[in-house]
């Protein structure tokens, strides 16, 4: 029982922690840009896929 | 271990790099860089490279603003991912627990050699169709035939909104199902092979393809982390390092990407692949052929 209790929080965890960090990481972006005042009205285009 | 946890960051650093650079998720690289390079077992850089996938698909996925129209081909896709991610996790669990091949370098675990074969076989694939793509439809703009439009099994769905015709469910769940099985034995993401194939093979536009790559990519690798904590192949450690180093690098590695042509890129970027794979055949023919 203890067992399947540590798989499911190990879960839990390899799941939430990059999902977070993902959202900190966009939320640290979307604050730069605001802040810069270069807000786009168009939808951006983003260099992470270019091949 | 924090000598080695450093080391991945560093390793996170420069593939974080390479992908900003290239514009792909770098998973293809992590696991070879870090079984082959730094010594961490298969099963683990596996884990890990499919766990701090969902760290950069979260941030594209928010940072594209995707609408809940757009679900609906990852959603059918998916049909087949979650069976494939089980498939491929279930492979590299047995391999893992099978008993180690004896070569002439000494006792070799069995998951080790299944999974630098098959990134040796895919990478090599994958640069061949690479180079012939960048000369052969490059110039042109010709695709390739368009398999799934053309085969027609039975249900059929179009999808307007990504400009394709009639489509055979079936073909596109099964597609998800290996896409799925290599997300689970090699601990990349499917982005890598994703975007040609739509953009090549279902003649989509590539805006579009990125943007379903994406939400595709992010399910498969919340399925593929899923079974791999479950199995115990992931190092929470090892995640944290990638996700730090990979964050920074990639903000360098784009604004370098940006400063190249789209064929510049492209050509690289086959070299990059054929690189990785001559790692890996090393790493094989050492394991094969040179005493321990």
């Amino acid at each position: 029982m203890f067992v399947i209790q540590n798989r499911i929080l190990l879960i839990v965890a390899c799941v939430c922690l990059p999902v977070l960090w993902g959202v900190l990481v966009n939320s640290l972006f979307q604050f730069w840009k605001n802040r810069a005042g270069n807000r786009d009205k168009d939808d951006p285009v983003f260099p992470d896929y270019q091949i | 271990m924090s000598l080695e946890v450093a080391l991945v960051a560093v390793v996170g650093l420069l593939v974080g790099a390479v992908s900003g650079i290239f514009g792909v998720g770098g998973g293809f690289l992590i696991v070879p860089v870090l079984h082959v390079l730094l010594g961490i077992p298969a099963e683990l850089a596996v884990g890990a490279g499919c766990c701090q996938i969902l760290g950069p698909a979260t941030t594209s996925l928010l940072a594209r603003r995707i609408r809940l129209e757009e679900l609906r081909l990852p959603l059918i896709v998916s049909g087949g991912l979650l069976l494939g991610a089980f498939a491929g996790g279930e492979l590299l669990h047995r391999a893992q627990e099978a008993q180690a091949v004896s070569l002439p370098s000494g006792a070799v675990p069995l998951v080790d050699i299944l999974v630098l074969v098959v990134y040796l076989v895919l990478l090599l694939s994958l640069s061949v169709f690479s180079f012939w793509a960048l000369d052969r439809l490059g110039r042109s703009g010709a695709r390739l035939p368009a398999v799934l439009q053309v085969l027609s099994i039975p249900p059929r769905v179009s999808f307007p909104e990504y400009e394709l015709g009639q489509m055979s469910i079936p073909l596109l769940t099964w597609s998800g199902m290996a896409l799925g099985f290599l997300a689970g034995l090699l601990g990349m993401s499917g982005g890598l092979i994703l975007v040609p194939a739509m953009v090549y093979v279902l003649g989509m536009p590539t805006q579009r393809a990125i943007r379903v790559s994406l939400i595709i990519v992010w399910i498969v690798a919340l399925e593929s982390t899923v079974i791999h904590a479950w199995n115990g192949y992931i190092e929470l450690e090892l995640v944290v390092a990638l996700l730090l180093g990979g964050t920074l690098g990639a903000r360098f590695g784009s604004e370098l990407g940006l400063q190249l042509r789209g064929r510049q890129l492209r050509r690289a970027f086959g070299w990059l692949l054929l690189l990785t794979a001559a790692l890996i055949a090393v790493r094989l023919g050492v394991l094969l052929l040179v005493t321990g």
